[in-house]
């Protein structure tokens, strides 16, 4: 229209022309052509849309500026980025003609896709801000530490509101089913935690906070355990908090989470009576060379559940004799039991071996017996476990153990081996039948000591049954004397504890259990000991009575305290189960169909369940949340620590081979940090140990969410379900500082599925 | 592009287009009607000739965002948006665009530009130079809306004053009205214009209102085609009243054009090259 209005004068002078010639003869003089256009753009595609305002006019050329032209009155085309000066000729009937000319400037923005470095000038970046961060893309201030780089930076300037940040729309989705974490450059000099939250909506989102030094730019790693894929990402500066001030990022990049870091060993034992050989300490001390060479190495594969430990040791045979070997002398020597057996676990490049353990008598080599491991090895460079069962008759013998890889065999194979233990066997000594102590070890003393402490600890064998003997010679405190056992205790749970009880007269104790550390709190109940032996049992909540207050944890212990009065005390058979509720249990009905047992976790208490939390982790029943009932099952990891829970064996002699199986349940719960998952898994169990099939339910580890989220999975049972199935809950960090993991179950069901 | 140089030369343009356009109201008002009032309105209080590239001049104008209620009470299917895929500016000319697109619910988009709060005027010359869109069921329009004095005051009481009414079926033909108490809705107040041999889709009208106290004149280019005045209308003139604001707008369906059908084609442009408002030059 500027033609148009520009020439407007000769219009003017036109009309004026039309008036005095008006009434000459009509020749055919035609208005004036003028040539226009306007157009819309579409700047994420480049397409022009041409509309055509030329007036008088009736044809049209129209020369594209690509080459390209047209004769269309409004054409329509797409250009790649670049500028296009477009000429429109606009002809009347008689020939006569204008144009009008236009340039046009396409730039059509990049997408912002990971890696996001900020110095692509094509790429709109495309910031929101909210709650009063100002963003803009500038060059880096400060070459230095991981981004000693010269280029254009992201700077975030906080002003000192919680949950304020920065928003980018990606164009191209962060995929998370590979690679789980991104990895930024982050500057600040102040010590500050960086919330990363990936969206697809603001609700189905998940988050991972990290720790800054404070020192200039640091590389920063967000680790993430969702598969999804995710359009937006957000950046927190100080989260909540309300730290203000100037902070830069730059180089955000996908990469693969880097793998969990091995679990350190947390004890080692190298006396007879509770060997265990972790590595958590180097024994190279301790070991004997014989023509073998002994390292303390690391794990060669601390990433699969089989061992995660950081240290094992590592044995090359010298190829001098199909006897290479190497030896571990005992202060004393090895006592064992009906059942009690070694088991080792190893690791090769190469299958189909035994190990060999020969207990010898030091000094005395002619007295000795060797134990060959039940089974050759199959796996090649993957950790498996052998096992090599003694014979009670084998007890108080031996002090010396000897390990031979691959005995008469002359080779010079390396082999890491690990957590080379002895098992106490289960069988009481003489008598009669297996007795169950439940949560504890040892309960019938029959393996002595092993397991009991305080200062009451005297195990005394009378026909063939071992039992602890006490007497008193001064009445005092009832702790001054005493005898515990240390165990895990829920706390408010509740739980029974059953013993034999006897003494030289009439007389009192005190039983029950507590904190085996300050502040010491128990549920202890006076009992009446008479010179006839008596099964007591007591019903024990995990409450202290006098403060009212829960207690628990690992540290707990069940607790005989008899200082206050004078006499003989005999205890033997103690034993301690979790009370399930009174109710439901009998018949093994349940829920129609249900093969798990408090899978709902409403007794309160977490009867059903068996806990691994030697770890550190912690399980606990709380009524903190629940979908539906008034409890759930809460599984809790810190730095380093994980715990197992099992619905174990479950469904036994009622779940069949190869036969779908449905397993649900609901969790919600929180990521903290970097490093921590929640998993599920599936286990077709058999009778004797091992699995048939074993499955980590979705593949990996499950994403928590703020809300209740139910989870279901069918599955195939494997080809041999005599020990049943077993649903196992985990959760687990790696050392990795800040970590944190918590999840709440509820609602666990295992079915056949429909 | 020599913006600025041509911009000035649209002033002076501008002065002689109103001396043509009055000089031709006073001639031929002698020979119609001799009761007819016809005032000087010549001294510009307000233009936009749309020549800034971009999002309209933020100082003139506001957007009506949505679906309003009940489709802005017309039943209308258009999403109004303020995104540049629906207004935008650009070679001299506001483009107001109506897609067919699913948006927020609904399968339109368009927009509705309005002067409320930032340009309101008692009486004047409004006009504005406009190439309209054609289809079933395509519906624009440039109108005033009196002030609502804050919202105690609702419609029709407040007025309304329809510059241009089109429906893009019918492309030769468009209409003026008025609403107010007692001659709202179907049952205001109302003339058309229908061009001979020509169209509105195809080439740029003017369409413009003179109002003063107790009359509007309706003009399409430069002819004036009606006067309403207080005996027109069945009920309360509220035109004398105080300020109105101008609306531009595209609206898709509704009550009056009904829905576009499988020949509207979309999407359509509404094109207008100049909104201007003169007063009394006393």
């Amino acid at each position: 229209m500027k033609k148009l209005m520009s020439t407007f004068k000769y219009i003017s002078i036109l009309i004026v022309a039309l008036a005095f010639v008006g009434c000459e003869e009509d020749d055919a003089v035609l208005p004036k052509v003028e040539a226009g256009f306007t157009y819309t753009l579409n700047v994420n595609t480049g397409t022009v849309t041409f509309i055509n305002i030329s007036e008088n006019a009736n044809a049209y050329e129209w020369d594209l500026g690509d080459g390209t032209s047209s004769t269309l009155i409004n054409p329509v085309k797409t250009y790649a980025n670049g500028t296009y000066t477009i000429v429109l000729k606009a002809k009347n009937v008689a020939g006569a003609f204008d144009t009008f000319e236009d340039t046009i400037t396409i730039a059509i923005p990049e997408v912002v896709a990971f890696p996001i470095t900020f110095d692509n000038a094509d790429v709109d970046y495309g910031a929101t801000v909210f709650n009063g961060t100002a963003f803009q893309i500038v060059d880096n201030p400060a070459l230095s530490g991981s981004n000693a780089t010269a280029s254009k930076v992201g700077e975030i300037t906080n002003s000192g509101a919680a949950f304020e940040g920065v928003a980018f729309e990606l164009g191209e989705d962060l995929d998370l089913s590979t690679d789980k974490s991104v990895k930024m450059n982050f500057w600040s000099d102040i010590p500050i935690s960086i919330l990363l939250k990936l969206e697809i909506t603001e609700s189905d989102a998940v988050e991972t906070t990290v720790s800054h030094g404070g020192t200039g730019w640091e590389e920063l790693l967000f680790s993430f355990s969702s598969s999804k894929s995710y359009p937006k990402i957000v950046i927190f500066v100080d989260g909540p908090g309300t730290t203000s001030g100037k902070f830069y990022i730059d180089d955000l990049t996908q990469v693969e989470t880097p793998p969990l870091p091995c679990i350190a060993e947390t004890m080692q034992s190298l006396n007879a009576a509770d060997f265990n050989l972790t590595f958590m300490a180097d024994p190279s001390a301790s070991v004997i060379e014989d023509n073998t060479t002994f390292e303390y190495a690391d794990n060669p594969d601390a990433l699969t559940d089989a061992n995660k430990s950081c240290k094992v040791g590592k044995v090359t045979n010298s190829n001098q004799n199909p006897w290479d070997n190497m030896q571990i002398d005992l202060a004393d020597k090895l006592t064992f039991t009906s059942g009690s057996n070694f088991t080792m676990k190893v690791y090769a490049p190469q299958a189909g071996y035994k190990v060999t353990l020969k207990l010898e008598e030091k000094g005395n080599a002619g007295n000795a017996k060797e134990f060959p491991s039940t089974e050759a090895t199959t796996k090649t460079n993957e950790w498996e476990e052998l096992t090599f069962p003694v014979e009670a008759t084998d007890s108080n013998k031996y002090d010396k153990i000897v390990i031979f890889f691959d005995l008469q065999t002359q080779n010079g194979n390396t082999y890491f081996f690990d957590d080379l233990k002895l098992n106490a066997g289960t069988g009481g000594g003489g008598g009669g039948g297996a007795f169950d102590d439940g949560l504890l070890t040892n309960g019938d003393f029959e393996d002595g000591s092993t397991a009991w402490i305080g200062n009451a600890v005297d195990v005394q064998t009378e026909g063939g049954n071992s039992f602890n003997f006490a007497n008193v010679m001064t009445a005092g405190n009832p702790f001054d004397v005493n005898l515990s056992q240390v165990v895990p205790i829920t706390p408010g749970a509740t739980y029974a504890l059953s013993f034999e009880a006897s003494s030289d007269g009439n007389r009192t104790m005190l039983a029950g259990i507590g904190l085996n550390q300050d502040p010491w709190s128990n549920n202890v109940s006076e009992v009446n000991l008479t010179s006839t032996p008596q099964t007591f049992t007591l019903e024990l909540k995990a409450t202290d009575p006098a403060s009212s207050t829960d207690f628990g944890g690992a540290n707990s212990r069940v607790i005989f305290d008899m200082g206050a009065a004078t006499g003989v005390v005999v205890i033997d058979n103690v034993s301690l189960f979790l009370k399930t509720g009174t109710g439901g249990g009998g018949g093994g009905g349940g829920a129609e169909g249900e093969f798990t047992t408090n899978g709902d976790f409403e007794t309160g208490d977490t009867s059903g369940y068996t806990i691994f939390d030697a770890n550190g982790g912690v399980f606990t029943v709380t009524n903190e949340e629940s979908n539906g009932g008034s409890f759930s099952g809460k599984l809790t990891s810190g730095e380093g620590t994980e715990v197992v829970v099992k619905q174990a064996n479950i469904g036994i002699g009622t779940v069949t081979p190869n036969t779908e199986v449905t397993i649900t349940f609901d969790m919600k719960g929180t990521l903290m940090g970097a490093g921590g998952v929640i998993f599920v898994e599936f286990f077709s169990e058999l009778a004797s140990e091992g699995v048939s099939k074993a499955e980590i339910l979705s593949g990996g580890p499950l994403a928590p969410t703020a809300e209740w989220q139910s989870f279901s999975f069918t599955t195939t049972t494997g080809n041999d379900v005599s020990g049943g199935v077993t649903v196992q809950l985990k959760t687990a960090c790696g050392p990795v500082s800040g970590c944190g993991v918590e999840a709440y179950f509820d609602n666990v069901s295992v079915k056949f599925a429909n | 592009m020599h913006k600025l140089n041509i911009h000035t030369m649209r002033i002076r343009a501008i002065a002689i287009t109103s001396f043509l356009l009055v000089s031709f109201f006073v001639i031929s008002s002698c020979s119609t009607d001799e009761t007819q009032r016809v005032t000087n309105f010549t001294k510009l209080t307000m233009f936009d000739e749309f020549d800034t590239d971009g999002a309209p001049n933020s100082e003139i104008w506001n957007y009506n965002i949505g679906t309003g209620q009940n489709g802005w009470g017309n039943n209308e299917l258009q999403y109004y948006t303020d995104r540049t895929e629906n207004v935008t500016v650009q070679n001299g000319v506001l483009i107001i665009t109506a897609k067919k697109e699913d948006f927020n619910g609904s399968s339109y988009t368009s927009a509705r530009l309005l002067t409320r709060g930032k340009f309101e005027q008692t009486y004047g010359r409004f006009e504005a130079r406009i190439r309209l869109p054609y289809g079933k069921g395509i519906w624009p329009a440039f109108w005033l809306l009196g002030d609502d004095s804050g919202g105690t005051e609702v419609w029709p009481q407040i007025g309304e004053i329809d510059i241009m009414e089109y429906v893009g079926d019918k492309p030769n033909s468009m209409f003026g009205t008025v609403h107010g108490p007692g001659y709202s809705g179907g049952e205001s107040v109302s003339k058309s214009f229908v061009l001979q041999n020509d169209r509105f889709d195809t080439g740029f009208h003017i369409f413009g209102i003179e109002w003063g106290p107790d009359y509007i004149n309706y003009y399409v280019d430069d002819v004036l085609y009606n006067q309403i005045t207080p005996e027109d209308v069945p009920g309360e003139w509220v035109f004398n009243r105080g300020p109105f604001y101008i609306i531009i707008n595209m609206a898709v369906g509704g009550a009056l054009p009904g829905a576009p059908n499988a020949e509207t084609q979309f999407p359509q442009t509404m094109l207008v090259d100049y909104v201007r408002v003169y007063e009394r030059n006393n």
